[in-house]
């Protein structure tokens, strides 16, 4: 365990560094990063201008699951999400067998090797929103409700995790599929609004069978204090099983990768 | 004594291939053709702890996936290999923390914007290299290769000699006892060549490192191995010795420079590679002919400014053998 | 000679097409989806509040516009650039173009001709769906055949615009981080999340100036008739403006990026 930590601490030393190599780079992509993570607030604020918004959403509210939406997105793709884009790179260029030759689990071995500070700024614009949002709405604080918030930030971060995994083993059994990457991405894009606009059916799909309500509706709930005990544990099911069924798919591909060589 | 051990390892893949044209691509969209391809047919091979042992075959011989296999990143159909003693593929974890692998000139395994010295450190933690050890092995390994600024410069402002020297230090950090080396001098310039080729050579005797080398490089092969593997459409073709296989070979060349074009030569055992108005250039079989009737034929009708008797190329051979 | 060009980009666009199925039926999945998202996004928003109209849309007319936007809006997610990206950063691109053009006309041509190609087949069923049930039309023949010329400035526009992005790799490392803005800006500026008419005017103002609303909302507003007439024909003319101006600014940048690019070695 302390071994994978010194690794991980290497790795992420690394990984900076070599971004901070380029410091116009850095600072520009910095920049960009930090406004783009402003086109969904302004979105929400827009609808609510404009119309009476979503029923049983205030704005204040869409913008506190927007604030965590972003949050959740930023602390993925600072500690996991490039895994996804380097690993499916080294496949494409025939370097993926250096994974291979390594003595730690590949899976581990990838998801080391992807500290990315590009995730960075959505963290802190997250953060922001939501904090804005909260004051917003006078939230009382209270310990439950932020126990529970940051469990279901854990399991948001299990479900993108996932999600992850099943694109890179996706990769693994089809070739050529950049385009996976951007469609993870979208994927996402259903857990930026409330399930209840997707009808109970939808609710029920995104809740128990593709969980991507777990990014961000789930935890703002928490954070409101309306989540039920018991449903965090369903949640938690639910995250852990979908997980669980990501590893399958990456066994499944790796078997098929190092029998087909690649 | 034997420290990899293959028996009759079988592979093969199916691949699918489609005629060029749009036809053919609205054909595959409904099914595809495929082929199957064998890549290893049956591979019988040892090698010997300490040696430095060539692979040669021309592409899709089945050398990389020969070596895929013993690096445990590709398993076989049917057939056991054991190396290091234990299964390449099965405990591939426990082993691959044994063998080191620089898997050729653009597949290096250094973060490109930074200097080796920064991924050397990574690969210190992975491989649990404790800091000493690590500390004189790299300083000794970069005296010998002749690679100081290991820690200034990014490998992106290397050459490509300079790259593939850094990447021979990082397979070599953790000191493994096999380290595969796939066509390690190619591209690169003379002088560097010259330096990886000691550098191999030193480490495996003083280390007792066991190299298998991969190249269609020659000088590779004479200056490092004493041993080759010649693979050829998935089967071993010959493996031995390389003074031995010479030996088998007994053809001399002879390059004789003319004055003036002379009649058209032909002798028993001897076969003409080119003859014009300045150069006659023979291939003689010495099993059946002698060097010294071959002279006299020539010093009494040519009228000859020079000759140079010399051994075959090695490629000669080999292409010989790929032919059988 | 315009009728061989043309049989060619056909030709290699139906290839395109088959050898690049699954990233085609995956960009196809992604435009899916986000109407899907939209649909039931707009859909309750329309039905809790109250008003069968907003900002002079009502919910059919609002789906007819997303329609047409992610159909229009295809070119932008090409692989083009990151491609030319790619060969940047790996230095293994030609080095001895002193003009721009030659690069633009090997590699942006056909990709381009073959990915328009791409997007009017795969659009089509979009286009279709558009028709039967939201009522897409177009405003009137007129409307119909400037936005099909505002369209194709509108692609020049974009091959401009991408390759200018592109050559932002000569001097970042890793390029993703630049298209990832340049598509969500453009998309964002360029009426792809709501239309530009759901902004206050203050905003619309701004976003007049910039060149983004004319990658897609142009051709669409003309297209469903929000812009008419002479507006319409002002609006292509600031679309060719822009082009113009991007034009200029690769051939400003591109002497510098080559310098960049011996400068180092390659």
């Amino acid at each position: 365990m302390a071994k994978l930590w010194r690794l991980w601490l290497g790795s992420a030393k690394l990984e900076l560094s070599d971004e901070l190599s380029y410091r116009f780079n850095f600072t520009l992509k910095t920049i960009m990063n930090f406004f783009t993570n402003f086109f969904t607030p302004i979105f929400t604020l827009l609808v609510y201008t404009i119309s009476s918004g979503l029923p049983g959403w205030s704005f204040e509210e869409f913008l506190l699951m927007n604030g965590i939406f972003i949050l959740v997105s930023g602390l993925g793709g600072t500690f996991f999400q490039s895994m996804t884009w380097r690993t499916l790179d080294d496949i494409w260029r025939g370097r993926y067998d250096q994974h291979l030759i390594r003595p730690v689990n590949p899976l581990t071995y990838a998801t080391l090797k992807t500290f990315n500070p590009d995730g960075l700024p959505a963290v802190t614009v997250g953060l922001l929103i939501a904090s804005y949002a909260l004051i917003k709405l006078h939230w009382i604080f209270s310990v439950d409700n932020l126990l529970a918030f940051i469990a279901l930030v854990g399991l948001a971060l299990l479900f993108l995790y996932a999600l992850c995994v099943i694109t890179i083993a996706m990769a693994f059994l089809f070739t050529k599929s950049w385009v996976l990457i951007n469609a993870f991405e979208d994927i996402l894009g259903i857990g930026k609004n409330p399930l209840s606009i997707y009808g109970s059916a939808g609710t029920f799909l995104f809740t128990f069978v593709f969980p991507v309500g777990i990014a961000a509706f789930y935890p703002a709930q928490a954070l409101l204090g309306r989540l039920s005990l018991p449903m965090i544990g369903e949640l938690a099911l639910v995250a852990f099983a979908f997980f669980g069924f990501s590893l399958l798919m990456w066994n499944f591909g790796i078997k098929k990768y190092t029998s087909a060589g690649g | 004594m034997a420290i990899v051990e293959v028996k009759n390892l079988k592979k093969s893949f199916k691949t699918y291939h489609r005629e060029a044209g749009l036809l053919e691509a609205f054909k595959s969209l409904v099914a595809r053709k495929h082929k199957i391809v064998h890549a290893l047919k049956g591979v019988d091979l040892k090698v010997e702890k300490g040696e430095i042992l060539g692979l040669i075959g021309p592409n899709g011989a089945g050398k990389s996936t020969l070596i895929k296999v013993l690096c445990g990143v590709l398993y076989p159909d049917s057939g056991s290999v054991t190396s290091l003693g234990f299964n390449p593929w099965e405990d591939r974890i426990k082993y691959v923390q044994n063998i080191g692998v620089v898997f050729g000139p653009h597949k290096s395994q250094l973060t490109w914007d930074l200097p080796a010295v920064d991924t050397y450190y990574f690969l210190k933690e992975l491989y649990e290299v404790p800091s000493k050890e690590f500390g004189k092995r790299l300083s000794y390994f970069a005296k010998l290769l002749g690679v100081k600024d290991l820690s200034k410069r990014p490998i992106r402002n290397l050459s490509l000699g300079e790259r593939m020297k850094c990447d021979l230090i990082a397979a070599l950090l953790h000191n493994p006892k096999l380290v595969f080396l796939d066509e390690p001098t190619v591209g690169v310039d003379l002088i560097s060549k010259e330096k990886i080729r000691d550098f191999i050579f030193k480490i495996n005797k003083e280390l007792k490192t066991t190299f298998i080398l991969t190249t269609h490089d020659m000088s590779d092969i004479e200056k490092l191995c004493k041993r080759i593997v010649v693979i050829n459409e998935g089967n071993i073709v010959y493996d031995g010795l390389l003074s031995k296989l010479k030996e088998k070979y007994k053809e001399k060349h002879l390059a004789v420079k003319l004055a003036e074009k002379g009649r058209p030569f032909k002798l028993e055992g001897c076969k003409v590679l080119r003859q014009d108005e300045s150069f006659l250039n023979i291939e003689v079989n010495t099993a059946r002919q002698s060097i010294n009737t071959v002279m006299q034929n020539l010093i009494s009708h040519y009228d000859i400014l020079d000759v140079t008797i010399s051994d075959p190329e090695i490629e000669e051979i080999i292409k010989k053998i790929y032919r059988k | 000679m315009i009728r061989r060009k043309t049989f060619a980009y056909v030709k290699l666009g139906m290839q395109k097409l088959l050898a690049y199925k699954f990233e085609v039926a995956t960009f196809f999945f992604i435009s899916i989806l986000s109407l899907i998202i939209y649909y039931y996004l707009w859909h309750s928003i329309y039905s809790f509040t109250g008003q069968s109209t907003i900002n002079g849309f009502d919910f059919t007319q609002l789906m007819a516009y997303y329609i047409l936007i992610f159909f229009e809006g295809g070119f932008i997610w090409t692989n083009l650039d990151q491609r030319i990206s790619d060969l940047i950063r790996d230095g293994t691109l030609i080095i001895d173009l002193a003009r721009p053009t030659t690069l633009m006309n090997a590699y942006v041509s056909d990709e381009f001709g073959a990915d328009l190609l791409v997007i009017l087949i795969q659009g089509t069923p979009l286009l279709v769906a558009g028709v039967i049930f939201f009522h897409l039309s177009p405003a009137s023949l007129l409307s119909l055949v400037l936005s099909a010329i505002s369209f194709a400035v509108a692609v020049a526009l974009s091959i401009t615009f991408v390759f200018l992005t592109s050559i932002s790799s000569f001097w970042l490392t890793r390029y993703h981080a630049v298209r990832y803005a340049r598509n969500t800006i453009t998309w964002f500026f360029g009426g792809g999340i709501v239309p530009i008419a759901f902004f206050p005017s203050v905003w619309q103002k701004v976003f007049a100036l910039l060149p983004f609303q004319h990658f897609i909302y142009t051709p669409v507003s003309i297209f469903l008739g929000y812009v008419q007439g002479w507006n319409a024909l002002s609006m292509i003319g600031m679309q060719i403006f822009w082009v113009i101006i991007f034009y200029l600014l690769i051939k400003l940048a591109w002497p510098k990026a080559m310098a960049k690019f011996s400068a180092a070695g390659g």
